[in-house]
């Protein structure tokens, strides 16, 4: 059985690698699993199940809304003000412009709910600024390829529904522990930028004192910041304040920047209507490979193969630091080739259990798994938002930009060290 | 084909235009009236859900016709263009057959649901629509997938992707 | 060969349901038939979900596993009849005693109707409301925003004068810390096992409902038992029956303990009040009975005979009441 366990996983890899839909893989691999474990009237059952469980949990509702209010903040030109904000206020530092970018991503984060998405909306409109003032590609590149990592960190956040709805841990947590980590991230990116603008110049374009905007029009730049906080602050001052559950957050997400766009004439009628189109498209998109995953998943346990993958890593004794080191290798290798979701919903359901028994917190393991798994979209050869960088500065060699990627990578991997000595990080603005 | 894609067409309205616009009211109601005036309706949440599971499932087949899905595609560029081809065709017989089965099972479902009247809790929104729904979205892609897999002309394009559908409209922001 | 039987349960390995009632009952089966039953255990949802557990066990993806009218509310008539208001004993053994004397007469055949047969009976302990604001008294109730999980309950909370409010138990904890709602109608056992003392300040308790919480076995599985086998697992499901309640017993004296130690209020409601209560749902009960009037035994048979039963064990002790199991097991399940 488990060695019926061990081809089913192996087919799996194998079909996903050969480019076929990860979700459609997944629902071929699990229904002829448990065909195999079970009959064919048994696997049947489990496939319309399945669809229907999945399909009308409330909590999956945050997917299309969070979705849908990232794709109508796209439209509202936020992220431009924003990042002119920053700018403003940034731009004299060292590398200060990617600085600017930097906190401009993490506000974007505040208001959007995707990694991708965060990446080519702030690269869009940062690439060709930073290229007028003369910073190097390799630099300008690397920063807003990582500074997607802010855009899950910083809640809203998809990922992390995905996460709260595989292993049932509260999204409201889930999205309150981003905060900080999303903070820090967002200062060691910025150190790291002036670092290298200092060591190299050549990457730090030029910083002239005349490009200090005036003070008058450095305050009034922070009235473009007022619709970003305004928005957040709809969304948590409603979950704080007892008006709704986290879910239904995301539709108050969507009503607010909807009358925002109405106010300010931002939103047109087709850029709402292509807004709905995708929110819709990217759910059933997620969709699909959670429903793959749940039949995945329940021929693996009918096999043993989860059980005896479970007991091999636990008597390897590897303890708290030993499996999260043991873990990180495992997802930055999946991340080479892998994208977010489905590093997520192949090694959740096998890793949350033990992460559990090892005391650790679900939610501090949600943020870690993040983390780590966003590191795979900078890492070659598959790297998603970098290439959605390329695609807005389609003459940066694309190895030119994964180099660019490396000292950020470097700066996720040393955070991920940080809050595994001291998982307080994470938890302390939780609670219990 | 271009039936197809019109049937495909009008349920993805149905999903995005519809279904989603219309949770976004029912919850917002909901909200708003518990909040308010402390009387939230009884059967929003399930509303929503019941509408949840409508949408995704009827936008299944437009998001066969546009690709709208998570893949690894690292071999693109490794594997010859016979190959991609190989992999596109496998693509739609695999779709295909998971949703011939969909539909098998929506039958049997429903025949069970009927038989013992299971509707959801509250607004008795019979659980056999629900499969008929579901049979719906995965007929559609069935079907699509059908075509698409007797089709003679090559499906994979220059750059090593699949080459879009003849006539599918493409209104979304890349 | 040793015959296959899989055990399936929603919470996980690590919870008490799994490990004092479901785990014990497989280890009772391969013990009693000398292993010629081998239980394959599937704690924490991973072969289906709850809400499916009438049709995993009909089909046979599971053997053994919870299959709750609750979730099929509309395919149900007279098993609704156990979540009227204060209509089982106040005890948990007896509550159990009393589900396996009705059975036979009023619900097997809803029960069987689903492709299923019935494994052993259970039922959570009474419901109580935990809130942040004081609740003393069922007037303090008025207009407080209580999380129900939907049904009867929901109607209960309107009943008493609170406003219900819908949504998943995942989104309670939060929702409840946020004030999104006042309150959460829930056993004091499981207002504990889901920490959701850490939020509120007061229990009010007045076990005003208990959820019925059936276990189910494949009928094809059951039926192709030879007849030794078959009484093995008779003996069995009867023990793992008694043992839910134990659980649920001891974890709501545990709860009631914890919730000393955090100084959470906990008032026991007093009778003046249960006889409040018992008017304020009466309608319920009237609609039960209308609805129920045709079918044959009616509604109205059932109601009588809960009541008597009710009142029976009111008088008996837990010892007195374990006691007739071996005497007077219960007959006529399968
Ligand atoms: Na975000
Ligand atoms: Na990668």
């Amino acid at each position: 059985m488990i060695g019926l366990g061990l081809a089913g996983f192996a087919a799996l890899i194998a079909l996903v690698a050969l480019g076929l839909p990860i979700g459609l893989v997944m629902m071929v691999v699990g229904f002829v699993g448990l065909v195999l474990v079970g009959n064919i009237d048994t696997a049947l059952t489990q496939l319309t199940s399945a669809f229907w469980s999945e399909g009308s949990k409330f909590v999956l509702i945050a997917l299309p809304f969070y979705v849908l209010m990232g794709n109508l903040i796209y439209h509202t030109g936020i992220a431009r003000n924003l990042y002119r904000a920053a700018s403003h206020w940034l731009g004299w530092l060292p590398g200060g412009l990617g600085i600017a970018s930097v906190f401009a991503s993490a506000g974007f984060g505040a208001v959007s709910g995707s990694s991708t998405a965060t990446a080519r909306t702030m690269g869009a409109i940062v690439i060709p600024e930073m290229r007028r003032h003369g910073y190097g590609m390799r630099l300008a590149t690397g920063v807003l390829s990582s500074a997607g990592t802010l855009g899950i960190l910083i809640p809203p956040s998809i990922i992390l529904i995905f996460y709260g709805l595989l292993t049932e841990t509260s999204i409201g947590k889930l999205f309150v522990a981003g905060i900080v980590p999303g903070l820090i991230i967002a200062t060691i990116f910025s150190i790291l930028i002036m670092v290298i603008s200092l060591i190299d110049p050549e990457q730090g374009g030029r910083h002239l004192a005349s490009d200090r905007a005036p003070l008058r029009e450095r305050i009034a730049s922070l009235a473009h910041v007022f619709p970003v906080l305004a928005i957040f602050g709809v969304i948590f001052g409603g979950l704080y304040n007892g008006v709704f559950t986290p879910t239904e957050g995301a539709i108050f997400g969507v009503v607010a920047v909807l009358i925002y766009g109405a106010a300010t004439g931002s939103l047109s009628f087709a850029a709402i209507r292509n807004s709905f189109a995708d929110a819709a498209l990217v759910t059933v998109m997620l969709f699909v490979i959670i429903v793959g995953g749940t039949l995945v998943t329940r021929f693996l346990a009918q096999t043993g193969f989860t059980g005896t993958l479970r007991d091999l890593i636990q008597s390897m004794e590897l303890g708290y630091v030993g499996f999260i080191f043991a873990v990180t290798i495992l997802y930055l290798v999946l991340g080479c080739v892998l994208d977010t979701f489905g590093m997520l919903i192949l090694t959740v359901p096998i890793l949350f259990p033990l992460a559990q028994q090892l005391g650790i917190d679900p939610v501090w393991f949600g943020i870690y798994a993040v983390i780590v798994t966003e590191v795979g979209l900078v890492t070659p050869p598959i790297g998603v938002n970098v290439y959605v960088i390329k695609t807005v500065a389609p003459d940066v060699p694309l190895g030119q930009i994964f180099l660019g990627c490396t000292p950020f990578v470097l700066g996720l991997l040393a955070f991920v060290a940080l809050m595994a000595a001291e998982p307080s990080i994470i938890l302390w603005l939780v609670g219990p | 084909m271009k039936a197809l894609l019109y049937l495909s067409r009008g349920l993805f309205v149905l999903s995005a235009w519809v279904c989603l616009p219309s949770i976004l009211v029912v919850l917002a109601c909901d909200v708003t009236l518990r909040y308010f005036f402390d009387s939230p309706i009884r059967w929003a949440q399930e509303l929503a859900e019941v509408l949840l599971f409508l949408s995704v499932v009827l936008a299944l087949p437009e998001s066969f016709v546009r690709h709208a899905h998570v893949k690894a595609d690292f071999l693109k560029n490794v594997l010859g263009r016979a190959a991609r081809e190989s992999v596109i065709r496998l693509k739609w017989a695999l779709a295909l057959a998971i949703c011939v089965l969909i539909i098998r099972q929506c039958w049997a479902d429903a025949e069970y649901m009927l038989l013992i009247q299971d509707s959801t809790p509250e607004l008795y929104v019979p659980m056999a629509w629900l499969r008929g729904a579901l049979a719906l979205g995965a007929a559609g892609t069935a079907a699509i997938a059908l075509v698409r897999l007797l089709s003679p002309r090559r499906l994979v394009a220059a750059d090593g992707e699949e080459a879009p559908l003849d006539g599918r409209f493409d209104g979304v922001e890349p | 060969d040793p015959i296959e039987v899989k055990i399936s349960y929603n919470q996980p390995e690590t919870s008490p349901g799994w490990q004092e009632v479901m785990k014990v009952f497989g280890e009772e089966l391969a013990e009693k038939s000398d292993g010629r039953l081998k239980p394959v255990y599937y704690p924490g949802e991973v072969l289906h979900t709850v809400a499916d557990g009438f049709r995993a066990t009909g089909t046979g993806i599971t053997d053994v596993t919870s299959a709750w009218p609750v979730y099929q509310a509309n395919s149900f008539n007279l098993f609704l009849g156990t979540e009227l208001p204060l209509a089982l004993p106040t005890s948990d053994i007896a509550a159990v005693r009393a589900l396996n004397e009705l059975y036979p007469e009023f619900f097997k055949k809803e029960y069987e109707r689903l492709g299923v047969k019935l494994a052993f009976n259970a039922a959570t302990p009474g419901y109580d409301i935990l809130t942040t604001k004081p609740v003393k008294s069922v007037d303090d109730l008025k207009g407080l925003k209580i999380r129900a999980a939907g049904g009867g309950i929901t109607e209960i909370v309107e009943r008493l004068g609170a406003v219900p409010v819908t949504m998943t138990i995942s989104d309670a904890y939060t929702a409840f810390q946020q004030g999104v709602v006042d309150g959460i109608i829930l056993s004091t056992a499981d207002q504990v096992a889901y920490r959701l003392h850490e939020v509120g300040k007061y229990n009010y308790r007045i076990g005003v409902v208990r959820v019925a919480i059936p276990q189910a076995v494949n009928p094809k599985f059951y039926d192709s038992l030879p007849e030794d086998l078959k009484t093995v697992f008779d003996e069995a499901a009867l023990n793992a029956a008694y043992n839910y309640q134990k659980m649920y017993k001891n974890l709501t004296a545990s709860a009631l303990e914890t919730m000393k130690e955090e100084g959470i209020e906990v008032t026991e409601a007093t009778p003046e009040d249960l006889a409040k209560i018992e008017k304020m749902v009466a309608p319920m009960y009237d609609a039960f009975l209308e609805k129920n009037a045709d079918r044959s035994p009616s509604g109205a048979d059932l109601i009588e005979a809960m009541t008597a039963l009710r009142d029976k064990y009111e008088g008996m002790s837990d010892t007195e009441i374990l006691k007739l199991k071996d005497t007077d097991p219960a007959e006529g399940l399968r």
